[in-house]
C-alpha cells in the first residue's frame, strides 16, 4: 500500500526533469530553476551536485537564495569553462588590473603633485588664482575590503 | 607576476603590499611530489601506508592510484572536508580526472579556495570577491579620470601661462603698471564642473 504522496505539479521545474523525478509543489528548486531554463541547472548539477546545491540552499535564509542560486549558477559557469582555476582565475586577472591601477594612480598623484608645486599663483586683486582646489584622492581610500588576511598558495 | 603570486594576492587585502613570491617548479613538472608505497606483507594487494584525507574522510581504502592522494595529504584533513562538502567527492573525482596531471594540483587549489569562499559566505561565495573587485576597479578608474583632468587643466594653464610670459618678455620698454589684469583663459573648478568631474 503506497504511502501518501504529494500532489504533482503541473510542470516540472528543470531540476526534476534533468532528475527525472516528480516535481512537488514544495520542490525547493522550482522558483529558482525553471523548466524553461535546462542548461541553468544543468551547469550547477554537472559542478556542485544537487543534493549539494540543496544543501547550501537550506542554509541560506529564503530571501537569499536567488541570489545564493545565481552565485552558484555563475560559479558553474565559469568553472565549465576554466576547469582549472574556475572564478580564481577571474579573481587573479582581477587583482592584477586593481595593481596595475594602484600604480596609475600613484603616477598620477605623483604628476598632479608637481603641477601644483610649479603653478604660479597671481595674489593681487583682479588677479587670477592658477592654483585649483584639488581633491587629493587618498589611494587607500579606494580599497578597503580585506576578505583573507593569509596567504594560503604555497 | 606568477601564478602563486597572483593567486595569493587574490586572497591578499586589496592594496599595496608584498605579495609573496614563493619559488615554484617551472611549468609543465609535478608540483606535487608522488608517494612512496609500502607493500603490506599480508596482502597481496598494493596499499597506501597511510590514508589520504580523502580516503579518511570517506572511510574507505586509499588505493595506489587514488586521484585524491597526491593533492589532499593527510596531514590536512580540512582541504578535503571543504571541497567535499561543496563539490562531493565524485564531482572532484570528475574534474580532476578530465584535466592533464599537471594541472591537477592547481585545480585542487582552486577547488580548495572556492569551497573556502563559499562556506565563509554561503549567498556569494567567491563570486562576492570578484564583484567587490569590479566595484573597486570601477571606482579606482574613476579618481583616476578625475586627477587627469586636472593635470590636463593644470598643464594646459601652465602652458598658456609660460606663452604669456614670453611675449610681455618680448615687448619693448614694456611697463607692467600700464598692462591690464587680463584674466586667465582656463578656470579649472569651472572646466571640472561643466565636464562633469
Amino acid at each position: 500500500m503506497k504511502g501518501h504522496q504529494e500532489p504533482r505539479s503541473g510542470s516540472s521545474c528543470a531540476a526534476c526533469k534533468l532528475l527525472k523525478r516528480r516535481c512537488t509543489p514544495s520542490c525547493q528548486f522550482a522558483p529558482y530553476f525553471r523548466s524553461d531554463e535546462p542548461n541553468k541547472f544543468a551547469k550547477v548539477h554537472k559542478v556542485f551536485g544537487a543534493s549539494n546545491v540543496s544543501k547550501i540552499l537550506n542554509e541560506v535564509p529564503e530571501e537569499q537564495r536567488e541570489d545564493a542560486v545565481n552565485s552558484l549558477v555563475y560559479e558553474a559557469d565559469v568553472r565549465l569553462k576554466d576547469p582549472v582555476y574556475g572564478c580564481i582565475g577571474a579573481i587573479a586577472s582581477l587583482q592584477k588590473k586593481m595593481i596595475e591601477l594602484q600604480d596609475d594612480l600613484i603616477l598620477a598623484r605623483a604628476r598632479l603633485a608637481y603641477y601644483v608645486d610649479h603653478t604660479v599663483s597671481f595674489s593681487d586683486d583682479g588677479g587670477i588664482n592658477m592654483c585649483p582646489v584639488i581633491d587629493m584622492v587618498n589611494v587607500q581610500d579606494c580599497f578597503s575590503f580585506d576578505q583573507f588576511s593569509q596567504f594560503p598558495f604555497p | 607576476m606568477n601564478r602563486a603570486a597572483c593567486l595569493n594576492g587574490a586572497f591578499s587585502v586589496v592594496k599595496r603590499m608584498s605579495v609573496i613570491c614563493p619559488s615554484l617548479p617551472a611549468v609543465g613538472v609535478t608540483t606535487w611530489p608522488a608517494r612512496k608505497l609500502e607493500i603490506s606483507q599480508n596482502s597481496n594487494n598494493i596499499m597506501s601506508s597511510t590514508r589520504c584525507a580523502a580516503c579518511k574522510h570517506l572511510r574507505r581504502r586509499c588505493p595506489s592510484d587514488c586521484i585524491f592522494s597526491p593533492y589532499f595529504p593527510s596531514d590536512n584533513p580540512q582541504r578535503f572536508a571543504y571541497v567535499h562538502k561543496i563539490y562531493g567527492a565524485s564531482n572532484v573525482a570528475k574534474i580532476l580526472q578530465d584535466l592533464p596531471v599537471n594541472r591537477q594540483g592547481e585545480a585542487a587549489d582552486s577547488l580548495y579556495y572556492e569551497a573556502h569562499c563559499r562556506i565563509k559566505d554561503p549567498i556569494h561565495g567567491s563570486v562576492g570577491i570578484i564583484t567587490l573587485l569590479h566595484q573597486q576597479i570601477y571606482n579606482a578608474q574613476t579618481h583616476l579620470s578625475k586627477i587627469q583632468a586636472e593635470i590636463a587643466v593644470l598643464s594646459a594653464n601652465a602652458q598658456t601661462e609660460s606663452k604669456y610670459q614670453h611675449q610681455v618678455e618680448q615687448m619693448p620698454n614694456f611697463d607692467s603698471n600700464l598692462m591690464p589684469q587680463q584674466k586667465g583663459v582656463y578656470d579649472p573648478s569651472t572646466w571640472l564642473s561643466q565636464n562633469g568631474l
